[in-house]
């Protein structure tokens, strides 16, 4: 009598198992992720707080239409904003956070900065600095939490 | 989880847990163990698995 014990690998292997060991290095991943998240965070607060305290809400209104945009946007893309960054900061939700900002600043690239040109340093700012800042979203929505996520210690405790 | 039973080799999927494989060979449901060796100087074998594997098992 003779047994042959072989590991099971699955035939159709997950995007996951393809994918997490060759291209990444899983030791410092998460810090990595948790750079760009503590970035976007405060990044997306200064801009929130700027809307509210430095032009104020109706300053920021009218800048909105003076660009044709509606000015009753104001308020909600700060309070986006604010409240976005402040979740990105903590990691709660993260990936969906980051996707709701998305639209934010793909308006940002297009109307507010498109006409400006590319060069970030052109008058009235270019529109490669709102283009990454978008790109940075989703790759924050791809990437999930990253280390220190409140978000993520729920999850760490379930599966521990 | 396919069970060839009554075929000289097979191979199966088994999950994580312990299975009790047929070594006398009268077993009905190859390679698992359904207590026909008794009468016999067979015992079953106990496979303890901590993870799924294949098993390939000839008589």
């Amino acid at each position: 009598m003779k047994i042959i014990i072989r590991d099971d690998i699955p035939a159709a292997s997950s995007r996951n198992q393809r994918l997490a060991k060759p291209v990444i290095d899983l030791a410092t991943a998460p810090y990595a992720i948790l750079v760009l998240r503590v970035s976007l965070g405060l990044l997306f607060v200064a801009h929130g707080g700027l809307k509210v305290f430095t032009f104020t809400l109706p300053g920021t209104a009218q800048f909105f239409i003076s660009i044709g945009l509606p000015g009753f946007l104001a308020a909600p893309v700060a309070i986006a904003e604010i409240l976005g960054g402040l979740l990105l900061l903590a990691g709660i939700y993260t990936r969906w956070v980051a996707l709701v900002l998305f639209p934010i600043l793909l308006v940002a690239t297009f109307k507010v900065h498109g006409a400006n040109g590319w060069l970030f340093s052109n008058e009235g700012g270019g529109w490669e600095f709102p283009a990454l800042f978008a790109i940075a979203c989703i790759v924050q929505f791809l990437l999930g939490d990253g280390a220190w996520a409140i978000g993520s210690i729920g999850q760490r405790r379930a599966s521990n | 989880m396919s069970h060839s039973s009554q075929s000289a080799s097979s191979s199966i999927r088994l999950d994580a847990g312990t299975h009790w494989i047929c070594t006398c060979g009268a077993s009905k449901n190859f390679p698992h163990c359904d207590g026909s060796h008794k009468g016999t100087a067979f015992q079953p074998l106990a496979l303890e698995l901590e993870t799924a594997k294949i098993v390939e098992i000839s008589k």
